[in-house]
């Protein structure tokens, strides 16, 4: 991203529910378990992960998105590493 | 000490030279505070630098041209606020980026839009307050405006070494050591000021040494002088910080913070906009209870990094959350340490309102409803939180890596 598109970044009124498509490769924040699976809880919506570590909760992770509700703004993805973890 | 030197060097009266030269009136005087400030604490990085620099140099010149004491010092303040914001090398800036795993210099590009949409509105209110706010009558102001000097601005280069100085990347305190040394300099080569004006060591009785020029034969030794009463000046402050430093640790080892982080996880934070509502309002009370606004942010950072984070929201949007409401805060209320420099300024040995008058010393509580800047800058946020303006995802893009030197 150049420095000129660092300044421009973010002006723009978001959404609570962001919505994505089914191939999106996405890098998330694993924000707790639903059900036995990992979710990933994106503003207001919620993705949720197969084949993740057990100890994934809080941990930065890359997934590929399988699957994408717009309706609902709830998807399903699978993982696929572990690139980070919480800043605190 | 840079202050003081160059208020020994006839700063003050190259600048009323420059404001009736430039036919900056009274009116007009706090706005231009308010920007000139904005850029020297964005330049050095230290709204208290920046704060205690105008006070001592920029405030008695607008005061003694007729703007209102309490708008100008607001002004100044603002202006503090705005650099802290926005500055690269300001410890709040460095604060906010390295605990929400975000780059420092995508932290200030990203932080820009909120700073500039407070900043607008804050330059146009203080010429409207300017216009509307009336000065004092202070005795010898005449006798004090005709000591008007052209040769006193030499010591814009002075400052101007420590803002190219600081933004080139050396240490602040490297940067305020060049910009003094040049300061010394001019003073001794234009004769703005004499060697004892800047550093006086006085003797009882007279002997070898006597004859310099920075020694002197007095009732009682000492020691004196620009450089001295610069820094004797903020020891009580220092002793201060250190006190509410320790009393904020105490704050956080009691466990009171985590309770607090579990309940507003469970029952408030409940969806996105009400997370980032909880991390705007939190960061605001805890930066409004502080004194210190560093101490502040290192203290609430962990829980704007966890309630975020709980919701996928971006580290720059994070930082810009806690850093946008601890340099507001840290400038707007009586026990602020920003506040606190400025006043000590006023009050302090050899202070303004020894030097001119008690009309040159403000009451710290008059100035908050007036520090525009801060308080535009919390709505910004309170209303970015509410619309999603600038609001950011961590799936939107990622940090660069991130420098902790």
């Amino acid at each position: 991203m150049s420095v000129f598109d660092k300044f421009l970044a973010g002006w723009s009124f978001r959404g609570s529910t962001p919505d994505y498509a089914a191939g999106d490769v996405l890098e998330v924040m694993v924000t707790g378990e639903e059900g036995g699976a990992h979710v990933a809880r994106i503003g207001d919506s919620t993705l949720r992960i197969a084949d993740a570590p057990d100890d994934a909760v809080n941990t930065r992770i890359v997934v590929d998105v399988e699957s994408w509700d717009d309706s609902a703004h709830t998807g399903r993805a699978t993982y696929r590493k572990t690139v980070g973890e919480s800043a605190f | 000490m840079f202050a003081q030197t160059l208020q020994v060097g006839g700063f003050v009266e190259g600048l009323i030279f420059a404001a009736d030269a430039l036919n900056v009136g009274a009116a007009t005087f706090p706005a231009a505070a308010f920007v000139l400030c904005g850029l020297l604490a964005t330049g050095i990085g230290t709204g208290y630098g920046a704060t205690v620099a105008f006070v001592t140099l920029f405030f008695p010149a607008g005061v003694l041209i007729g703007a209102n004491p309490v708008l100008l010092f607001a002004a100044i303040l603002s202006g503090a606020v705005f650099g802290d914001n926005l500055a690269p090398v300001s410890d709040t800036t460095i604060v906010s980026a390295v605990t929400q795993d975000a780059d420092i210099g995508g932290v200030v590009a990203s932080r820009f839009k909120y700073a500039i949409v407070a900043a607008v509105p804050a330059f146009a209110a203080y010429l409207i307050a300017g216009s509307v706010m009336s000065g004092v009558e202070l005795e010898g102001a005449v006798a004090l405006r005709e000591s008007a000097n052209a040769l006193g601005l030499v010591h814009l280069l002075s400052m101007g070494i420590v803002i190219v100085t600081a933004v080139a990347g050396r240490h602040i305190v490297e940067a305020i050591s060049w910009g003094l040394l040049v300061a010394v300099g001019f003073n001794l080569l234009f004769g703005l000021s004499s060697a004892s004006d800047i550093v006086v060591f006085t003797v009882t009785e007279a002997g070898a040494l006597s004859g310099l020029p920075v020694v002197e034969v007095g009732e009682t030794a000492g020691v004196g002088g620009s450089l001295y009463a610069g820094a004797v000046g903020f020891f009580p402050l220092i002793v201060l910080t250190l006190l509410i430093v320790a009393m904020a640790q105490i704050m956080i080892r009691g466990g009171g913070f985590e309770a607090i982080q579990t309940f507003l996880l469970d029952r408030v934070a409940t969806t996105v906009r009400r997370a980032e509502l909880t991390m705007v309002l939190g960061t605001a009370t805890i930066n409004g209870m502080i004194t210190i606004n560093t101490a502040a942010e290192i203290a609430i950072a962990p829980y704007v990094a966890r309630i975020g984070e709980k919701f996928n929201i971006n580290g720059y949007r994070r930082a810009n959350i806690l850093d946008a409401n601890t340099s507001a805060l840290g400038y707007i209320f009586p026990w602020a340490g920003g506040v606190l420099v400025g006043y000590q300024v006023m009050v302090g040995p050899n202070g303004l309102g020894a030097q001119y008058g008690s009309e040159m010393v403000v009451n710290p509580i008059e100035v908050v409803p007036y520090v525009f800047h801060g308080w535009f800058l919390v709505a910004i946020f309170v209303l970015a939180a509410i619309t999603g303006f600038g609001r950011e995802y961590i799936p939107d893009r990622v940090s660069e890596e991130v420098s902790r030197a």
